[in-house]
């Protein structure tokens, strides 16, 4: 194979190689590189073998080599998590936004007796429906309000529970949770009832949420729920988010101390009074320095 | 004292890896075609030196750090350092000085006055891209097999030795038409 069938005439085969024998180097060069590669090969050879740092070592020595690893791993692994959380339709720190999920097409408001209210969010999924809206009354009180749902077929479905928030501004900023709508896509009336027995309706419009929805989360004053701390932190359980399917929840760790994270693998078990374990299928974490 | 004289490269580099004088013949073994092909590429013998010598020290290092595999040629791989040398030279200094020193060898031009066959022959390489003139330099000057000029051109053997065929083709042409 390094042959070539190529006959070249004697002339040009003698000047080719005329040309291309690459001059001599000079003697004196030779002599010198010669010496210096001997020294040098004499300072590798007894130069002591550079120990392998640990990887721990080198994190030690380098600071910003370890906050860069820390930073490209939590990257990874809140990017994963979030790309998983997609897939399977879940909002990091939202809510499910696939399956039979259906939010208030946009907020409505109507005023009638003298009551103004608006409602601003409303969620549906296959166990609930919340309704959050706010509320104006024509005098200052305690006013003790209920809500229905009326559906077409005229039944009427009354909520479950109220939370109450009065904030400065003299509204009321109520919750009201009914079972879940059969047919959530069915224009159904919201009524607003105070105690002095005064009404406001409302058309309350569902549509399907998007797949790529942020949802709002339930408002309430059972959340969040802490734990008691132990060995300087305590887990609190801040939101909950169920589908068909699987239950979010999102829990944060809270230290009793500023500067202090968690060191080293670790994971999370729930268990229920019967000891049973549900398992963690997937888990976004987000670390946040308050 | 070992005669390492008679071993061929692979045997000589693993000898080269503990004992410094295998390394030198090594050394004395392809010092004349590194230095040969870098004086070639840059015109100049005190850039060609020091070239030489940069790729010398490289390919001790790197025998003796482990760096040096056996998957092709150890004169392959010593040109490789040597073309990555001159790469780096040429990026930090675009323009070399053309100014040799006296030598009491002949000069190129006073061996090309002396010689019409060699006249004539640069006159028709001039013709050639720097891709063809390269590929006859690293066969003439460097010696390589057409194996080790593939794999340091990242071309197949056939490739090479077709595309020399071709240059060599198209020379034997052009001096047999200057020759009338």
């Amino acid at each position: 194979m390094d042959e070539l069938d190529l006959t070249l005439p004697p002339e040009l085969e003698s000047a080719l190689i005329d040309f291309y024998t690459g001059p001599e180097p000079d003697r004196a060069f030779t002599s010198r590189l010669d010496l210096e590669l001997q020294q040098r090969y004499e300072i590798i050879s007894q130069a002591p073998r550079k120990r392998k740092d640990s990887f721990m070592q080198a994190l030690r020595a380098r600071p910003a080599l370890a906050i860069l690893l820390v930073v490209l791993a939590l990257l990874l692994v809140s990017g994963v998590a979030y790309a998983i959380g997609r897939l399977t339709g879940f909002i990091p720190g939202f809510g499910f936004t696939t399956g039979d999920v259906y939010v208030l097409d946009m907020p409505i408001e109507a005023s009638e007796n003298g009551i103004t209210a608006r409602v601003e969010n409303a969620v549906q999924d296959e166990i609930r429906l919340w309704v959050e809206l706010s509320v104006r009354h024509p005098s200052e009180g305690d006013h003790q309000s209920q809500a229905y749902i009326l559906l077409p077929t005229g039944e009427k479905i009354q909520s479950q529970r109220g939370g109450v928030i009065i904030p400065d501004t003299g509204e009321q900023r109520l919750t009201f949770i009914f079972p879940a709508l059969g047919d959530p896509s069915q224009l159904v009336t919201l009524i607003l009832e105070n105690s002095d027995g005064q009404t406001v309706q409302m058309k309350l419009n569902l549509r399907s949420a998007q797949s790529d929805e942020v949802l709002p989360i339930l408002p309430g004053n059972k959340l969040p729920v802490q734990g008691e701390f132990s060995a300087g932190m305590a887990l609190v359980l801040e939101n909950v988010a169920m589908s068909a399917d699987q239950t979010v929840l999102q829990v944060s760790l809270h230290f009793d101390k500023p500067g202090i994270s968690l060191a080293g693998p670790w994971d999370i078990v729930m268990t229920d009074d019967a000891n049973r374990i549900y398992p963690l299928t997937s888990r976004l974490i987000r670390w946040i320095s308050v | 004292m070992s005669d390492f004289t008679a071993l061929d490269d692979p045997a000589l580099v693993e000898q080269a890896r503990h004992n410094p004088e295998a390394f030198a013949i090594l050394y004395r073994r392809y010092l004349t075609p590194i230095y040969g092909y870098l004086q070639r590429r840059v015109e100049n013998v005190h850039v060609a030196e020091d070239l030489t010598g940069q790729t010398f020290m490289e390919a001790l290092d790197g025998l003796k750090h482990n760096r040096y595999r056996e998957s092709g040629t150890f004169r392959a791989w010593l040109f490789t350092i040597a073309r990555r040398r001159l790469v780096d030279f040429y990026r930090e200094r675009p323009f070399v000085e053309l100014i040799d020193p006296p030598s009491s060898e002949p000069s190129l031009l006073a061996t090309l006055e002396m010689n019409d066959d060699l006249s004539r022959l640069t006159h028709i390489l001039k013709k050639l891209d720097p891709e063809k003139q390269e590929l006859l330099r690293l066969r003439f000057t460097a010696n390589l097999s057409f194996a080790e000029i593939a794999m340091l051109e990242g071309k197949t053997e056939a490739a090479v030795k077709m595309a020399i065929y071709r240059i060599l083709d198209f020379l034997r042409q052009a001096w047999e038409a200057e020759n009338g």
